[in-house]
């Protein structure tokens, strides 16, 4: 996997840098070395933007070296990276030589408009997309605007350096504009339009719903063609589109897989009503169809099978790819020893309560759970409070540096026990964590 | 964690592209590319298209045309008195300026960019 890695990264460089050195092999310049500067940055950024279309299309050989989480993290930086790049292209062609009208004018051809225009939505498009929450656009919405935008600036783009630029007049430059914009428009409509297709003509169907506590329910999906679910391991997620009719909305979402990988008849999500669409997840019913996309991330205990003492942080719904991991340790009998510590608000949201305790009693894996609740009920003899540094200390036993950590659950929760496990010093290599939220 | 990784991978990666563009963009004003190549490709066809049959290029006095010898050391050129530019001389093989032969439809853009790059060695 980290080989997979580091060749993707390097020919994500290298893929990026191609019309700089085309360009560079071609032709010299009789021009200044500020606009031959402005030049190769606007190749640079032309390229991170074609790119981010492959590093935002899901594609299985791009994420799963890395995980969604750093793929898309990824792409958000360079978004920004390539807008900075793309903010100094006129500023160094005015400077190199081009003059200030290029600027301020007004009498441009009109594909210069075309590169302003692009520049423009471009940053309309990167403010959108990190101040979404502070804004309130709602997710459904931004994603839309961003669908939308994102080829529009690429085809503003492709024509403004088409007509633009100097080494366009280059047949090979030609050549290579015309690969790189076809591919990417391509992957971008296999990424919108066609996979979805190919997902809803071969949908799931619901086959079991059940409340697990309050707000929360599980849904189980079956190939509606009765085939096998695809592989995953245990803590990865999966995007879901449910169709229900009845005027319920239709909204791609993702939510870890929370059932075991061991076998391969039904998978399941245990869904938390949080939001907008997440209230209408109790209307669900048996026979509704949904296109399922999966498996996503690298959050599982299967990518590291040397690691056999490992401890668990939970909180709230975050308990669900921790789950999937106890229950695929329970079917294959693994000799995995287990601390899981669980926090919730108050007793009624504790889910997979029974579930949990039979597996801590039949001893596969040696799980030890302790729960923790922040509104304890009158009876409790458990553990009160939030989980921190002491509580992961009492319970997560002996040597806890040589152990490894999982920690899922709300943003500020995982924060805030990732800065207990730093000032317990334990390296930074053996937390491993899931944030609900890909918006941080 | 595989936050700081990437943050470090990220920022490597920037000043891979940076440096990169730099780079490019030094040895291209510098002229060491395959500039060598480009002239030699300029220089052929200055003679197979006819050009040295009315232009010296060792020299700045006129053949039939003016002679190119320093060219692009000089501010004006030499028939037209117009900048000494890239495009000036594209506009004077497609559009000459007075008596020189059109090459509109016998010279492609390429071959325009060749030429220029030669005359710009002169
Ligand atoms: C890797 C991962 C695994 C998850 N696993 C589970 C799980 O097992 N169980 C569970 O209950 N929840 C899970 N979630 C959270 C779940 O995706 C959100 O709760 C759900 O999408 C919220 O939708 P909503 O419309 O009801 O909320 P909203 O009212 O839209 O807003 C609630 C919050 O969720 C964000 N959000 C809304 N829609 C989306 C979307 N389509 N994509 C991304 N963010 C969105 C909003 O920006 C907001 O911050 C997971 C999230 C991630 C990133
Ligand atoms: C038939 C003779 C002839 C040929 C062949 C010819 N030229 Fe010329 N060239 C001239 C003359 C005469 C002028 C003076 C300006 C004019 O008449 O347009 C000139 C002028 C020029 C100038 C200067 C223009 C100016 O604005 O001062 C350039 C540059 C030039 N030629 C390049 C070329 C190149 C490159 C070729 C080969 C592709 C070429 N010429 C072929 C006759 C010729």
């Amino acid at each position: 996997m980290q080989k997979k890695g580091t060749i993707l990264l390097i020919l994500y460089c290298l893929i990026a840098l191609l019309p700089s050195g085309v360009a560079y092999l071609s032709w010299v310049s009789t021009k200044s070395f500020m606009y031959e500067l402005g030049r190769n940055i606007a190749f640079v950024a032309l390229m991170i933007i074609a790119l981010q279309f492959f590093l935002a299309s899901r594609l299985h050989e791009i994420e799963s070296p890395f995980g969604f989480d750093v793929v898309i993290r990824f792409h958000r930086y360079m978004g920004i990276f390539a807008t900075v790049l793309l903010l100094c292209h006129p500023l160094l062609l005015a400077v190199g030589g081009h003059g200030w009208h290029l600027i301020y004018g007004l009498q441009l051809p009109w594909f210069i408009w075309f590169g302003k225009v692009a520049l423009l939505l471009l940053v309309v498009n990167i403010l959108l997309s990190l101040y979404q929450t502070t804004l309130s656009v709602k997710f459904e919405r931004w994603r839309l605007i961003h669908d939308i935008l994102g080829p529009t600036i690429l085809i503003l783009i492709f024509f403004h350096s088409w007509f633009a630029g100097n080494d366009l007049r280059l047949d090979i430059m030609k050549i290579l504009w015309i690969i790189i914009f076809g591919f990417t428009l391509a992957v971008y409509m296999f990424h919108r339009f066609i996979r979805p297709k190919l997902l809803k003509n071969n949908p799931y169907r619901v086959s079991d719903v059940k409340t697990e506590a309050d707000d929360v329910w599980t849904i189980k999906l079956k190939p509606a063609d009765g085939s096998s679910v695809f592989n995953y391991a245990p803590g990865q997620f999966q995007f879901i589109t449910f169709y229900r009719d009845r005027q319920l909305p239709v909204e791609e979402h993702h939510w870890t897989i929370s059932s075991s990988p061991a076998q391969k008849n039904y998978i399941s999500s245990t869904i938390k009503a949080l939001g907008d669409f997440t209230s209408t997840i109790g209307q669900t019913r048996v026979g509704d169809t949904a296109s399922v996309q999966g498996p996503f991330g690298r959050f599982s205990y299967l990518y590291h099978p040397e690691e056999k003492n490992l401890v668990f942080l939970a909180g709230g719904i975050g308990i669900t790819p921790l789950m999937s991991m106890l229950r695929h340790m329970r079917d294959t009998k693994s000799n995995h020893m287990v601390v899981l510590i669980y926090g919730n608000e108050d007793e009624h949201q504790i889910i997979f309560r029974e579930e949990l305790s039979q597996i801590e009693t039949e001893g596969y894996p040696k799980l030890n759970v302790f729960h923790v609740l922040h509104k304890p009920p009158a009876k409790w003899t458990g553990e009160t409070g939030y989980i921190d540094k002491e509580k992961i200390q009492k319970f997560g036993g002996e040597k806890l540096h040589e152990k490894i950590f999982y920690v899922c659950g709300p943003p500020p929760m995982v924060g805030s026990i990732i800065k207990s496990l730093k000032q317990l010093g334990v390296p930074d290599r053996q937390i491993r964590m899931e944030v609900f939220s890909f918006l941080d | 964690m595989r936050k700081t990784v990437l943050k470090h991978v990220t920022t490597s990666v920037m000043i891979i592209f940076v440096a990169a563009s730099i780079l490019f963009s030094a040895l291209r004003v510098m002229g060491i590319s395959e500039v060598q190549i480009s002239t030699k490709k300029g220089a052929m066809l200055f003679s197979k298209k006819g050009c040295s049959q009315c232009h010296y290029t060792d020299r700045q006095t006129s053949k039939i045309g003016p002679g190119f010898k320093d060219l692009f050391k000089r501010d004006n050129l030499p028939a037209s008195q117009r900048p000494v530019t890239e495009e000036n001389i594209r506009q004077q093989l497609i559009s000459p300026y007075n008596a020189m032969p059109s090459f509109k439809e016998s010279i492609t853009d390429d071959q325009i960019n060749y030429l220029i790059e030669y005359l710009n060695t002169l």
